[in-house]
C-alpha cells in the first residue's frame, strides 16, 4: 500500500484528510509538528508526505528542507490556510502565506494546494504526482 | 436741549450769547450815561447863557425902570416855551410872573446848582443883576421834563440799537456756526457710507481751512489702508478655504485607506482560521455523502452544506484578495487590450442570457503599468457585476479600451500624465446617488441575500489603487452604469522616471 504522511497542526485538518485518503485505500500516518513529521518519515518512510506550511515551533518550509537533506525523493504537497500570518498576529505587514507557499515550492515542495479544497482536487492531485513519481522510480 | 448745545452753532451762539450778556449791559449803560449827560449839559448851558441874556437886558435896558416892563420882560421867560418861574428881587421888592399853575412851587426854593436837584423837576437859577447902583437878582425855573422826555427817548433808542445788534450777532454766530460745521458734516457722512461698507467713496473736502483738509487726507489715508487690509483678509480667507477643503478631502481619503486596511488586515488574519474550518467541513461533508445510498434524501441536505462551505470559500478568497498587500508585486507594461480582449473572449463564451458582448477597443492603443493577473481580476469582477446589474433583462456588455485624454483625467482627479482608460458598461439597472457612493465598501451589495459577496467592486478598488489607478462609476438609474478604470501609461512612467 501507498504510505501517505500527514502533518498539520490542525487536528480536525489532519484527521479529515486522514480519513479521505484512508478510504481511498491509502496507508495513511497523521502527525500533528513537523518534528514528529521528520522521525515519522525517516522511521517508516513515506512514498507521499502533505504538511500544512504555516505551523509553530518549526514551519512546513523547514520541515521540507530537512526531508529533502534526509535524502526523501518522495512528492510533498504543502497545503495552507491562506491569509495573513505573523509573529504578532493579525497586523499589517505580517507576512503572507503565499510567500510561504512561494518559499516552500523554492526548497522543494512539488504542488501546493489552498485550504479548502474538495476531495477531488487532492485525490487527483495525490494520483498524479504518485503516477509521475512512480513512473520514474526504477 | 442737550443735542442743541453740542453742535459747532449752537456752540458758537452760545458764546456769543454770553458774551452779550456780559457785555451789553455795561456798554449800555455807559452809553446811557453819556447820553444823559451831553443832554443835562446842554440844557444847563442854555439856560444859563439865556439867563445871562435876560440879565444883560435888564442891566442895560430900560426894563427896571418901570414895573410893567420889568414885568413884561420877566413874562418873556414864561412865553419861552419851558420857562415857569422868573422874578426879580431888589431889597424887599418882589417883582414876579405868573407862574405855570401846573407847577406845586410857589416861591424859589435856592438855586440848583445842577440838573435835576431839588426833586422838584424844575431847574432854578439865579444872577445877580446891578443897574446904576441898583442890585438886584434875577431868579429863573426852567421846567426839567421835557429833557427828561428826550433823555427817556434816547435810551430806547440806545436799547432798541443794542437789541438789534443782539439778535444780528446771535444769527450771525450761528450761520457762521453752521457754514463752518458743513464741512464737517460731509466728512461725516462721507465716513459713514465708508463704515458702512462703501469702500468706494473717497474723502475729500472743498473747505480750506488747513485743520480740516489734513483731517481729511489722514481720513482717506486710513480707508485706503482699510480697502487693502479688507482685500488681502478676503483673499486669505479664500487661501484658508481651499486649503482646509483639501485638507479635509485628504484626511478623509486617509481615514477610508486605514479603515480599508484595518478590515483589510483583520480579515486576512481571519481568513487563515476559516480556511483551516472549512475543509474539515469540506471533506467530512464530502465522506459523508459517499456512505448515504443515491436515494437517500439526507444527501441532497448535505450537499447543501457542501454548497455553504464552497460558498464560504469564495468569500475568504475575496476577503483575501481585497486585504492583498502587494508585497514584491512588479508593476511593469501591461498590454490592456489583450487582456481585456481575453475577458470580453471569456464573457461570450459564458454566453450569459440576454447578455450581448460588445467590444471597443481603440486601435494602437498604449500599453499601461500594471499587473496582469490583477487586471484579469478587476475586469473580471466588472464584468461579473454588470451581468448581475442585468440580470432578468436583455442588454450590452460594453469593454472597451483606449487612451485617456487628459480632460478625462483631470476630471478623475489624477495628477497630470497620460492615462490608459479602461472601460466596462452595462445597460441593467442602474444605481442612485447613495448607491454610487457605497459601491465600493466591502461587503456593501444590493444583490439578494446569498447571492454575490458585496467584495468585488472592493477588490476592483483595491487592485486599481494599488497599480496607481482611479475606478470611477458613472450610473443613471434605469439606463446603465458604466465603470472606468485609468491606468498609467507605460511610456509615460518611463519619462517621468527617467526624469
Amino acid at each position: 500500500m501507498t504510505r501517505v504522511l500527514i502533518v498539520d497542526d490542525e487536528p480536525d485538518v489532519r484527521d479529515s484528510v486522514g480519513k479521505l485518503l484512508s478510504k481511498a485505500g491509502y496507508d495513511v500516518r497523521v502527525v500533528g509538528t513537523a518534528a514528529a513529521g521528520l522521525e515519522s518519515f525517516q522511521k517508516e518512510g513515506a512514498d507521499l508526505v502533505i504538511t500544512d506550511v504555516i505551523m509553530p515551533e518549526q514551519n512546513g518550509v523547514d520541515l521540507i528542507r530537512a526531508l529533502r537533506v534526509v535524502g526523501g525523493a518522495a512528492p510533498i504537497i504543502a497545503i495552507s490556510g491562506g491569509g495573513n500570518f505573523g509573529p504578532t498576529g493579525y497586523a499589517p505587514g505580517s507576512i503572507t502565506t503565499t510567500a510561504f507557499l512561494a518559499a516552500a515550492q523554492k526548497v522543494g515542495a512539488d504542488a501546493v494546494l489552498t485550504k479548502p479544497f474538495e476531495s477531488k482536487e487532492l485525490l487527483d492531485l495525490v494520483t498524479d504526482l504518485l503516477l509521475r513519481a512512480g513512473s520514474s522510480r526504477p | 436741549m442737550a443735542r442743541l448745545i453740542d453742535t459747532l452753532a449752537g456752540r458758537f451762539g452760545i458764546i456769543v450769547f454770553m458774551i452779550h450778556v456780559l457785555l451789553l449791559p455795561a456798554l449800555y449803560v455807559g452809553v446811557d450815561r453819556i447820553v444823559t449827560r451831553s443832554h443835562e449839559e446842554m440844557f444847563v448851558t442854555e439856560i444859563r447863557t439865556y439867563a445871562r441874556v435876560l440879565a444883560d437886558e435888564f442891566e442895560l435896558g430900560t426894563a427896571m425902570e418901570s414895573e410893567p416892563r420889568t414885568r413884561a420882560l420877566l413874562e418873556n421867560v414864561l412865553l419861552s416855551g419851558e420857562g415857569v418861574f422868573a422874578e426879580l428881587v431888589a431889597g424887599s421888592e418882589v417883582l414876579r410872573s405868573e407862574l405855570d399853575p401846573q407847577l406845586r412851587a410857589g416861591h424859589f426854593p435856592g438855586e440848583d446848582f445842577a440838573f435835576g436837584a431839588g426833586g422838584d423837576d424844575i431847574y432854578f437859577l439865579s444872577i445877580p443883576v446891578v443897574r446904576e447902583e441898583r442890585e438886584a437878582v434875577l431868579r429863573i425855573g426852567f421846567d426839567e421834563r421835557p429833557v427828561n422826555a428826550q433823555i427817556q427817548r434816547a435810551r430806547t433808542r440806545i436799547l432798541t440799537s443794542l437789541g438789534i445788534f443782539f439778535v444780528v450777532s446771535l444769527g450771525l454766530a450761528v450761520y457762521l456756526g453752521r457754514r463752518l460745521a458743513r464741512p464737517l458734516v460731509e466728512l461725516k457722512q462721507a465716513s459713514r457710507r465708508v463704515a458702512s461698507g462703501d469702500m468706494s467713496t473717497n474723502l475729500s473736502t472743498d473747505s480750506q481751512i488747513s485743520e480740516l483738509r489734513e483731517l481729511t487726507s489722514d481720513l482717506e489715508t486710513m480707508r485706503v489702508a482699510l480697502v487693502d487690509v479688507g482685500r488681502r483678509l478676503r483673499e486669505e480667507m479664500r487661501e484658508r478655504e481651499t486649503t482646509e477643503k483639501e485638507r479635509t478631502r485628504l484626511v478623509d481619503k486617509l481615514r477610508q485607506r486605514q479603515r480599508l486596511e484595518t478590515v483589510g488586515t483583520l480579515a486576512g488574519g481571519i481568513a487563515h482560521e476559516f480556511n483551516n474550518i472549512l475543509l474539515p467541513i469540506q471533506l467530512y461533508t464530502e465522506l459523508a455523502i459517499e456512505e448515504l445510498d443515491e436515494a437517500n434524501p439526507t444527501r441532497a441536505d448535505l450537499t447543501r452544506v457542501l454548497e455553504g462551505a464552497r460558498r464560504a470559500r469564495r468569500i475568504i478568497g475575496d476577503i483575501l484578495a481585497f486585504s492583498r498587500h502587494p508585497e514584491g508585486d512588479v508593476f511593469a507594461p501591461v498590454a490592456v487590450a489583450t487582456i481585456a480582449a481575453e475577458v470580453a473572449h471569456v464573457y461570450e463564451k459564458l454566453g450569459k442570457s440576454g447578455v450581448n458582448v460588445v467590444r471597443a477597443f481603440e486601435s494602437g492603443c498604449p500599453m499601461a503599468i500594471g499587473e496582469p493577473t490583477m487586471l484579469h481580476q478587476v475586469l473580471m469582477n466588472l464584468c461579473s457585476n454588470a451581468c448581475q446589474a442585468m440580470a432578468g433583462m436583455t442588454g450590452q456588455l460594453l469593454i472597451g479600451v483606449r487612451a485617456a485624454s487628459s480632460a478625462a483625467a483631470r476630471d478623475a482627479g489624477l495628477p497630470p500624465g497620460a492615462y490608459v482608460e479602461v472601460f466596462v458598461a452595462d445597460e441593467g439597472r442602474g444605481m442612485d446617488e447613495a448607491i454610487k457612493a457605497r459601491i465600493f465598501e466591502p461587503f456593501f451589495t444590493t444583490a439578494p441575500i446569498g447571492q454575490g459577496t458585496g467584495l468585488g467592486l472592493s477588490v476592483v478598488h483595491g487592485m486599481v489603487e494599488s497599480m496607481g489607478g482611479v475606478v470611477l462609476v458613472e450610473s443613471v438609474p434605469g439606463i446603465g452604469t458604466t465603470f472606468r478604470v485609468f491606468l498609467r501609461q507605460a511610456a509615460d512612467v518611463a519619462t517621468q522616471a527617467a526624469k
